[in-house]
């Protein structure tokens, strides 16, 4: 095979690995070399850890020497820079938090740490993870390495572009409405949220507490299904995580689909979708039904209404999660200021972008009295009726399939000035989280040389089937193994 | 159409502890205005009867062990913080 190292999956590297044809500390230094130079056009990463990189690359020599390694043990991965890295800069992409450096570890880079996965560098977002094309960073915008014009998309931008571009093998993302997969389908990449709770958000910087979710972005389905299996875990500093209820995410990977019921919500097809878009759908449904699967349309009404839903219980979230920044403990502080209120309404005034400041202002609106009703309460109640719909769709359907986005990248500064049409690019993820579903995006054509994403979503604690449909979907074209010419 | 005027911008932002300028106030507004607008729609939503969900795993009041857990390095907590006095954090005077 041809193809350059860094553009490899997991199961690829590992053979080379553990037939001693490269070295761990090689393959990082190869990749580390890449990566400075790529970022040098695309700004995907805010921080390299070189110094972790190399240790962590030699302990992974080592263990593969005495021969018990794990599938993830000298890989080299970058992390979300909302994923607290104890020592290391964390800085969500905000001015806020600029030079902080955790005390701690998030639980899923304890997991990476103990197989001696190796972390090369902290991937740009927007700040807070509150966007949906990495433009709104204080560290600078990140271009999409397919077509440096354009955007990434967000909020997991750095870690879709970095994987993309080959700045790592893969990468570690959060998503709030559609963070990871959105993204990852502009940037031609699978990425996946899990079933809300599998996955321990214990030292993810918190956004909105009830829709976040850690993921994987990865060159390949069964690239996700491994990291899945490395970081999911049940734990005490998370209490809404749960034990998954099987062992293995990738159980079920390279069975046929035959017989698989694939819901086709109609609604997804929104107006104003871009005609490749649905062409690349609807080639991408003639697979699956000539491999086997059993495909009807459905409705789901509800989904017009998800994006008030979202964008009411988001903010209201982060509101209260980010009354935190105070200038007190970490970040920045402007001092120069009477009192201590003072203080900390100007450091907040100058350390939060425009994007923060106003889902903070719409947060604090939805829950003041008065307004709490009609706005916070009564989408909680339609969050519930969101949920029963996808129910009931799954007492019928294994599955459901949708674009990932209803349209390609888009340009650079060309929606950043109208919030909500910014917002409307989430429009076929954002159901997602509200219900807690795991969903997938994954590769599923060009058009004009930008990637096009395909969204598989399935039932809560329904991971396996998705990924199942996911990879027989990716073995019956190529889509995953084409990379952007940077 | 939902009012909403500069004066309910700076009460949010006052609850907020968020200082504003004139410029970011008048943007605010405006985004806000043209956002919450959008959300009227859910009013046409029938919740009659219905609960709210504000979380979807199904785990309600976890206990843990009362047990002795490790600290996090004070000195770790200390570095981060932007002014510091011995094993203390400093900041701005309480009252004036």
């Amino acid at each position: 095979m041809a193809k350059e190292i860094y553009y490899k999956t997991i199961r690829q590297i590992r053979k080379l690995l553990d037939d001693r044809e490269i070295s761990s500390t090689e393959l990082t230094k190869t990749v580390l070399n890449r990566s400075y130079r790529i970022n040098k056009d695309i700004n995907s990463v805010i921080t390299h850890t070189e110094d972790l990189a190399i240790k962590s690359a030699e302990a992974a020599d080592k263990r593969i020497s005495e021969g018990n390694q794990h599938l993830m043990t000298g890989i080299p991965v970058m992390i979300k820079d909302n994923i607290s890295t104890q020592g290391i800069e964390t800085t969500a992409g905000s001015k806020i938090l600029a030079g902080y450096k955790p005390p701690f570890d998030a639980t899923v880079i304890k997991r990476l740490k103990n197989v001696d996965a190796v972390i090369c560098g902290k991937t740009n977002l927007d700040e807070f993870a509150m966007g949906s094309s990495t433009e709104n960073s204080a560290y600078g915008a990140t271009r999409n390495p397919w077509d440096i014009d354009k955007v990434p998309g967000g909020s997991s931008g750095g870690s879709a572009a970095g994987v993309a571009a080959g700045q790592c093998i893969i990468a570690l993302g959060s998503d709030t409405g559609g963070s990871i997969r959105q993204p990852s389908a502009f940037c031609g990449v699978s990425g996946m949220k899990p079933t809300y709770g599998l996955i321990s958000r214990y030292g993810l910087i918190a956004f909105g507490s009830s829709l976040d979710q850690i993921g994987p972005v990865a060159r390949s389905v069964e690239d996700c299904s491994i990291v899945l299996n490395t970081i999911s875990s049940k734990d005490t500093n998370d209490a809404t995580s749960m034990k998954r209820p099987f062992e293995n995410f990738g159980e079920n990977l390279g069975e046929h689909i035959k017989g698989v019921k694939i819901g086709i919500p109609k609604e997804y097809l929104v107006d104003g979708i871009q005609p490749s878009i649905k062409q690349a759908f609807e080639k991408s449904l003639q697979i699956l039904e000539s491999n086997g699967a059993d495909l009807k349309e459905i409705s789901l009404p509800l989904t017009d209404h998800s994006l008030s839903v979202y964008y009411i219980i988001a903010p209201s979230e982060a509101s209260s999660n980010l009354a935190r920044y105070d200038g007190v403990k970490y970040g920045i502080s402007i001092q120069n200021a009477r009192n201590s209120v003072e203080s900390t309404f100007l450091t907040r005034g100058q350390g939060f972008g425009q994007e923060v400041k106003r889902r903070i202002l719409l947060g604090t609106y939805a829950l003041s009295a008065g307004y709490y009703d009609a706005y916070y309460s009564k989408a909680q109640k339609v969050r519930t009726l969101i949920r029963q719909e996808f129910s009931a769709a799954f007492e019928t359907f294994d599955v459901l399939v949708t674009p990932t986005a209803p349209t390609t990248a888009f340009g650079l500064g060309t929606k950043i000035g109208d919030p909500y049409e910014m917002y409307l690019s989430d429009i076929c993820t954002i159901p997602i989280n509200i219900a807690g579903l795991p969903a997938i995006s994954i590769p599923a054509g060009l058009d004009n040389k930008m990637p096009i994403g395909l969204q598989i979503i399935g039932p809560q604690m329904g991971d396996q089937i998705v990924l199942q449909v996911a990879s027989n979907y990716e073995k019956s074209t190529n889509w995953n193994q084409k990379t952007p010419l940077i | 159409m939902p009012i909403l005027n500069n004066k309910i911008i700076e009460q949010m932002s006052q609850l907020a502890y968020l200082n504003l300028t004139q410029e970011e106030i008048e943007a605010l507004r405006s985004d806000l205005e043209n956002i919450l607008d959008k959300f009227q729609a859910l009013s046409t939503v029938n919740t009659e009867g219905i609960s709210p969900t504000s979380h979807t795993s199904d785990v309600y009041a976890v206990m843990r062990e009362d047990c002795q857990a490790e600290a996090l390095e004070l000195n770790e907590i200390l570095d981060n913080a932007p002014t510091t006095d011995g094993d203390f954090i400093k900041i701005r005077p309480v009252l004036d």
